[in-house]
């Protein structure tokens, strides 16, 4: 399922330097992260996870496992890292392996929270149908309950091996890991997110809320950082960081949420974000992994992104390829988004860009993409015109539009020279 | 023209769900899906209370704000809706709703990612109103027939009131002066940016 570690290179679009500590690689947004030291792990909207050396800022391992979104992501203690995903999988990876020395069946509801104990035996998610799974490393077991009645924003081991988990029915929990109930407190708002600080629990809330509860669910201090929804959630022992989705980050201290730092780190939400001893990790829809030093909040590096944005021309046509860059680049052989490249489509066989796994299905059609088919694609829907393909169903119904969309497409390869 | 807008009195909502069922039939919402839920804070203490959630339609909707393709539209009538043409299904805006209100389908094939859905405040979508093709996607479209959302019209305590704001926001300050309390409207604040003062 992962890709050859020959690829790796011809995937990532940076090379190891010195000064970038930006880490580029993911085609889309990214909304999970974990980092320690040495290592961190993210998984994005591209369908992958990867594991980043942070000295060199270069990629251990790239996975592409999942079928769908990777939602959540965590290290393990003992080397390696385990990735969830909307397709409700968990897998468990060795940090140089091309497959996962484990992963749990399919799910029917996505994965929206994990954790890993202590020590590192134990692996927590959270779905969105309100189940806690939990994933005995040794024995291989999995076992699963109904913890919440709704999503499981948020889920964490405590030092001592209970669960805390909090859900979209305004309910924090603890629970022993035989799922025993230990405690259970009601939430005044929506959580977004939960970490584990000094045997201490940090909830982030919609409503701009951190709130700091103890191993037993009593509401300890609580600040309003923002009246915008908090988003994403990092702790460590020494620090806890908030973030919203105007990009706006906050950095507390754990024992009495005192601001020590507030900074920008993007334009738009910052879905994923993590904290070793030095630095703070953000991410959000641009796909880049952006370093901040922990101690002042000051940017590590802001090298721009590659993107399409040399192909805007504020016409129809690019207004309507936003939603489309989402998935595909217009750069050559840029294969690093969910969906294959799309550089010079016309007169190309369907599923036939080297170094993309089209479905299988997609495999067996026999369509030559022309800006008529292209248009037809978008008139009839991918469930009808190429049945099977992974491609979420997406329909221009407006015949202009798709007119405008195929000409801007013709335009960028024009600039392209094909 | 009227921005519609939900209010939720927590102190007359008695947990009876009819919002939900009466959301989930006029809708036919699939299996495994509410548009609407209710949700118990305190239960069984005092101080208990339950509130209806669902899209507020908020003023300035975070989930339009985070939309990786902009498929969220707000309407004349400040209904907040959104294009299950264009939706990709990736979840984000679920995060930044302060109600939890998008959700995703659970029956849905993941790979191909199953399209969000959401509250439409009966309102249907972007499909010409009241056609077959917008029942399917989104459901019933009650507003364009001249009427309110059934959740609130099936409410049997009128805890949850739907309309025009102004209106709802005066039946709800009459009866705070008339009992003599008020809890809040719950979630006015977060979606509109404003209380309804009494």
């Amino acid at each position: 399922m992962s890709l050859p570690r020959a690829c790796l290179a011809a995937l990532l679009l940076f090379g190891p330097s010195a000064t970038a500590q930006m880490l580029v690689g993911h085609g889309g947004p990214v909304g999970a992260l974990d980092a320690n030291a040495q290592v961190l792990v993210s998984g994005g909207f591209d369908t992958r996870a990867i594991l980043w050396d942070l000295d060199s800022a270069s990629a251990l391992n790239i996975t592409r496992f999942h079928d769908g979104n990777v939602t959540a992501v965590a290290l393990l203690p003992d080397g390696g890292f385990v990735t969830a995903g909307q397709d409700g999988r968990i897998a468990v990876w060795r940090e140089d392996a091309r497959d996962p020395e484990f992963a749990s069946d399919a799910g029917v509801s996505a994965i929206a929270s994990l954790d890993v104990s202590p020590d590192g035996m134990l692996v927590g998610a959270g779905f969105w149908d309100g189940r806690i799974l939990l994933l005995d490393r040794a024995r291989r077991d999995v076992q699963a309950f109904q913890a919440h009645s709704d999503r499981v924003t948020g889920i964490g081991f405590l030092p001592e091996g209970d669960l805390v988990s909090v859900g979209g029915d305004l309910r924090l929990a603890r629970w022993s890991v035989d799922f025993q109930l230990q405690a259970r407190v009601d939430l005044p708002d929506l959580p977004n997110g939960l970490a584990i600080s000094q045997n201490r629990v940090a909830v982030i809330f919609a409503e701009g809320a951190l709130r700091l509860f103890s191993a037993q669910g009593d509401l300890l201090p609580e600040r309003f950082l923002t009246d915008r929804p908090l988003v994403a959630l990092a702790a460590t022992q020494t620090d806890i960081a908030a973030a919203a989705i105007d990009g706006t980050v906050w950095l507390l201290q754990p024992k009495d949420l005192v601001q020590r730092q507030m900074f920008s780190a993007a334009n738009g939400p910052v879905w994923g974000l993590a904290l070793n001893e030095a630095q703070v990790f953000t991410a959000g829809v641009d796909g880049a992994i952006r370093r901040w030093r922990l101690e002042d909040g000051s940017a590590l590096d802001l090298e721009p992104q590659q993107t399409d944005i040399a192909f805007a021309d504020n016409g129809r046509g690019a207004e309507i390829w936003q939603a489309c860059a989402v998935c595909h680049s217009l750069q050559p052989d840029d294969h690093s988004r969910a969906g294959p490249g799309l550089h010079g489509i016309f007169g190309q066989q369907i599923a036939t860009q080297p170094g993309y796994d089209y479905s299988d299905a997609l495999q067996k059609l026999d369509i030559i993409w022309t800006p008529q088919t292209v248009a037809e694609l978008f008139e009839f829907g991918p469930e009808a015109y190429t049945p099977g393909s992974r491609m979420p169903e997406q329909r221009i119904a407006d015949p202009r539009d798709r007119q405008a969309l195929v000409e801007f497409l013709a335009r960028a390869a024009e600039q392209t020279g094909k | 023209m009227a921005r519609m807008k939900f209010l939720c009195d927590a102190d007359r909502c008695i947990e009876c769900q009819a919002c939900v069922t009466a959301c989930k039939n006029e809708h036919e919402v699939p299996w495994g899906i509410n548009r609407r839920r209710v949700v118990t804070i305190n239960d069984g203490l005092p101080g208990e209370r339950s509130v209806s959630m669902a899209c507020m339609h908020c003023t300035d909707a975070p989930c339009a704000a985070v939309c990786p393709v902009s498929c969220f539209y707000t309407t004349d009538d400040g209904v907040v809706l959104h294009n299950k043409d264009t939706c990709i299904g990736c979840g984000y805006c679920s995060y930044a709703c302060p109600f939890g209100a998008p959700q995703y389908p659970q029956t849905a094939n993941f790979g191909t990612r199953g399209k969000m859905d959401k509250c439409t405040y009966c309102s249907g979508g972007p499909e010409p109103d009241m056609s077959h093709a917008e029942y399917v996607k989104y459901g019933a479209n009650r507003l364009a027939e001249g009427k309110l959302p059934l959740c609130a019209e099936m409410c049997s305590t009128k805890a949850l009131l739907a309309g025009d704001g102004d209106i709802i926001a005066d039946i709800y300050r009459e009866r705070v002066v008339t009992r003599g309390y008020g809890s809040g409207a719950w979630g006015w604040r977060t979606a509109y940016g404003d209380t309804v003062t009494v």
